[in-house]
């Protein structure tokens, strides 16, 4: 590891940093940061690193929480609205270089990261330059989604499971299981009125499956209001 | 083994010794008693005899079942023995729901299954815990009278998946089972009442086979109910079982039938016996039944099988399998839909996509005490209710033993031969044979009497790899568990060459083991050095030999002769006979430096009034001499098969 990289761990860059005005050409160090371009309600705590040479993007109503890594070496990152992105997760992919050399070889655009509204990344989640992430998405805690996989909206990453490079995963799919045992499973989730054999004969009348997505998505957002209000505007986090 | 070098395990003395039971001592002389003339070679009864003096083998297939790790065992305190889960019994003090700790009491088990009855169940997808939530208060914003759902925090399934909701969050279980049964056996309740079959009831063989037109009168009838519905699996099983009580019943009842002897018998193991004796020694039973008046025995009756619905058949829809494989595989189930086997484990058999799957109610666990199995002394007692995790009772074997602890010793290269011992530490997943290992053996005292112990172990390990092992100390004192600040408040030990020594690593520059002195010595523990020359492994040899072969072809007969005498060395070692080439292949874990070292305890304990021998011994003295003895073995590492010069 870079002694460089764990020394920013420990202590937070300096607020000018990231700034979109300041770029990483004039400072001394050698570290770029990445031009950030943020929506005024977005909440972004003070240790989150924001390291790269491609722009970041993040929308309105998105917590970034402390000590999250952005890394927009390979290609810009695109967070879309109302999106919880948790402690220590990883988004991008850190530089395998030193960052002196690194303008020269990268390529013109890269991988870019899209992030669609509402979705969360759980701790220690590393979702890695190229994946498309759709809307309403979780990826739970120590998840890994590799390159340019595209994830289907309202889906759901458990925790610890991993999603190999260019995998495409539809709609309402749950990659869930890891590990020993009989390793990763998927499964779809219900969107409309289901019907079993229990269910039939019983004549009920079910519910959609959809409520349960949208009861989840109700509480998601009290999450952030509470967080929002917890911080309070500009204390503590950022308020862009 | 399973655990990391170094280990120590303790052998049960349960396994030399038979369960001190007079019957069973009976029993094992008569057979041994029988079985020496019959077999001179059958060794296990012979050893009975000489168990005291042989040494303990921990490659032998018997003493698998013996070793245990010291916490694992029990210690009666009125056999003055250790108790490992062999000899012990267990009873259980109650069922609970692991997750709702409610108590069931044990006839509702008996009679309603080890589920939880209550809300608590688990995801038939991926097991975890589902939750009773409500929908409407979420949604609207309502009141509490919303539809309630069981939904998975994993992998967000929920009943909804299957169609499925409450309208109370109470009592789930019965609501579920509610449903189930008026989908899959709408008649149970009717179907219990007329389990016994009208047929049932003929007795003689002709009547057993119905006549065709019977049949097809009785396949009417099933028609007709099988419209109303099958039977859901358990009323099935229900009919199925009284349908065949009834039958043995009904046949074995007839007269003069040989199989009337063991009349309702025949679930029990006897019946077998009786059955094959019964073809074996048919000239014995025509005798007896019907040699004298050679009357034509009727034929015994024969049990027929179930026929209808009522009675637990069930007769698939003609394409029930076209159906199922024609929905594997279309486009809406795949893979996914499939349900795995474990999902499927303790499911309904007919399950076999996802949707099929119901919410599993949580399997009760029990609490047990334990008891020795030859003096039923309670050793393990706990709290009877479910919310407490503590023990009235618990007897554990380390109270009562010293904790035996291994360490590889680090000499430093100051200390006497730095040439010979590097300074790095061994690495016990492979040690280089032939070469001296110093190991620190720790005795931990946890009674509060000083104990005296003696150790022996054979000088040559068991088995073709023949390790050299010496204990330099084989006797000292390990002090009482007593106060801990008496060792801080003497002072006798300087401390930090106390914590020094335990670590094995640092301070220990001017120490060397010397033989018949005790490494170290603490409040309640003293160390021991143990001297390991680790043997050479078979396979090992024979590769080294082979290289020397290579080297010089001219001295071919020489190479014969050794190979020749190995190999009877090994024909004459190999116990267990199942390699082809001995010389070339090494048994699974023989490389594994296992040490069987006997253990003797000797101390003075208080006396109990309870205690007939202390009465008789002494009644001046209030203390009693006790003793201990036990084998352990203590894993030490696997010996490489390369030669570290």
């Amino acid at each position: 590891m870079d002694p460089r990289q764990s020394q920013v761990h420990l202590k937070p860059p300096p607020p000018q940093h990231v700034r979109p005005s300041a770029s990483g050409s004039s400072s001394p160090a050698p570290t770029p940061r990445a031009p950030v371009t943020a929506h005024p309600t977005t909440t972004v705590a003070d240790t989150v690193i924001l390291h790269g040479t491609h722009p970041i993007s993040i929308g309105a109503g998105t917590i970034v929480h402390p000590r999250a890594k952005l890394y927009s070496y390979e290609g810009p990152i695109v967070i879309g609205e109302n999106c919880i992105i948790s402690e220590k997760s990883t988004i991008g992919a850190a530089p395998t270089q030193p960052p002196s050399l690194l303008r020269e070889s990268r390529a013109s655009d890269g991988l870019p990261i899209r992030i669609s509204s509402c979705v969360t990344v759980g701790p220690l989640a590393t979702i890695l330059p190229g994946a498309h992430i759709h809307s309403a998405v979780t990826v739970e805690a120590l998840a890994t989604v590799h390159r340019r996989v595209s994830i289907g909206a309202h889906s759901k990453i458990c925790s610890g499971c991993e999603v190999s490079d260019n995998v495409k995963i539809r709609d309402w799919t749950v990659v869930w299981g890891s590990g020993a045992g009989f390793g990763q499973r998927r499964r779809t989730r219900a969107t409309e009125k289901m019907s079993s054999a229990t269910a039939a004969t019983q004549g009920i009348q079910a519910l959609e499956g959809r409520v349960i997505e949208d009861a989840r998505l109700i509480v998601l957002q009290k999450e952030r209001e509470a967080l929002v209000r917890l911080i309070g505007p500009g204390g503590g986090g950022r308020r862009r | 083994m399973s655990r990391p070098f170094p280990y120590a395990y303790i052998s049960c003395p349960c396994a030399d010794t038979p369960v001190p039971d007079p019957a069973r001592k009976r029993r094992s002389r008569e057979t041994s008693h029988k079985s020496n003339p019959e077999d001179p070679n059958a060794p296990v009864p012979q050893d009975y005899d000489f168990e005291d003096e042989r040494t303990f083998d921990p490659r032998s297939p018997r003493s698998n079942f013996s070793l245990y790790p010291p916490e694992q065992l029990l210690y009666c305190e009125d056999c003055h023995q250790i108790k490992c889960p062999r000899c012990i019994t267990e009873e259980i003090v109650c069922w609970y729901c692991p997750n709702c700790l409610f108590e069931t009491p044990s006839s509702m088990v008996r009679s309603e299954g080890n589920r939880c009855a209550r809300n608590c169940f688990n995801c038939p997808i991926c097991t975890a815990p589902l939750a009773v939530t409500t929908l409407e208060n979420v949604t609207a914003g309502g009141s509490q009278q919303g539809p309630w759902v069981l939904s998975c925090g994993y992998c967000m399934w929920t009943t909804l998946d299957i169609g499925v909701k409450f309208d109370k969050p109470t009592n789930i279980r019965t609501q579920l089972s509610k449903m189930t049964d008026s989908s899959r056996g709408r008649q149970m309740s009717k179907t219990f009442s007329d389990l016994k079959s009208p047929l049932s009831t003929y007795s003689s063989i002709d009547d057993q086979f119905p006549l065709p037109s019977e049949i097809r009168g009785d396949e009417t009838n099933p028609a007709t109910e099988q419209s109303s519905g099958p039977l859901n699996p358990e009323a099935r099983f229900q009919a199925l079982k009284g349908f065949y009580k009834g039958q043995i019943a009904s046949t074995s009842s007839s007269p003069n039938d040989p199989l009337a002897d063991f009349g309702a018998g025949f679930s029990s193991p006897g019946a077998l016996n009786r059955i094959m004796s019964l073809y074996t020694s048919s000239s014995r039973l025509g005798n007896l039944y019907g040699g004298t008046n050679k009357k034509p025995k009727s034929k015994p009756p024969v049990m027929r099988e179930a026929l209808t619905t009522s009675e637990g058949l069930r007769v698939p829809a003609p394409d029930t399998e076209n159906a199922l494989i024609r929905r594997m595989a279309s486009d809406d189930c795949g893979w996914d839909g499939m349900a795995s086997i474990e999902q499927r484990t303790f499911q309904s058999p007919d399950a076999r996509f996802v949707e099929d799957l119901l919410p599993l109610p949580v399997l009760l666990r029990t609490k047990r005490s334990k008891r020795c199995k030859s003096c039923k002394h309670i050793l393990v007692k706990p709290e009877f209710k479910p919310q407490s995790t503590r023990f009235r009772i618990r007897l554990i074997a380390l109270s009562y033993i010293p904790l035996p602890t291994l360490k590889p010793l680090v000499p430093s290269p100051f200390a006497g031969l730095p040439s010979v011992t590097p300074a790095a530490a061994p690495n016990l997943d492979a040690l280089s044979p032939l070469k001296t290992v110093q190991l620190l053996l720790t005795l931990k005292n946890h009674m509060f009497d000083p104990v005296r112990v003696t150790l022996a172990t054979p000088s040559v390990t068991p088995g073709r790899v023949a390790s050299k092992v010496t204990i330099l100390c084989p006797q000292f004192d390990i002090g009482a568990n007593s106060d801990v600040w008496d060792e801080a408040l003497q002072g006798s030990s300087a401390p930090g060459d106390a914590r020094a020594s335990r670590s094995g690593t640092l301070g220990s520059t001017e120490k060397v083991a010397e033989a018949g002195k005790v490494w170290d010595k603490g409040r309640n523990w003293t160390t021991v050095v143990l001297e390991v020359v680790p043997g050479t492994l078979p396979g090992g040899g024979a590769t080294r030999r082979n290289r020397m072969k290579q080297h010089d072809d001219d001295n071919d007969d020489d190479n014969d002769d050794s190979d020749a005498d190995s190999d009877a060395n090994v024909n004459a070692l190999d116990w267990s006979g199942q390699t082809k080439d001995p010389n070339q292949q090494l048994q699974p874990d023989e490389d594994v430096l296992e040490i069987p070292v006997f253990v003797r305890m000797e101390w003075d304990s208080e006396n109990q009034i309870d205690q007939e021998q202390s009465v008789g011994k002494g009644q001046n003295s209030d203390t009693v001499k006790r003793e201990l003895a036990y084998w352990m073995v203590l894993g030490v590492g696997r010996i490489s098969s390369e030669m570290g010069f």
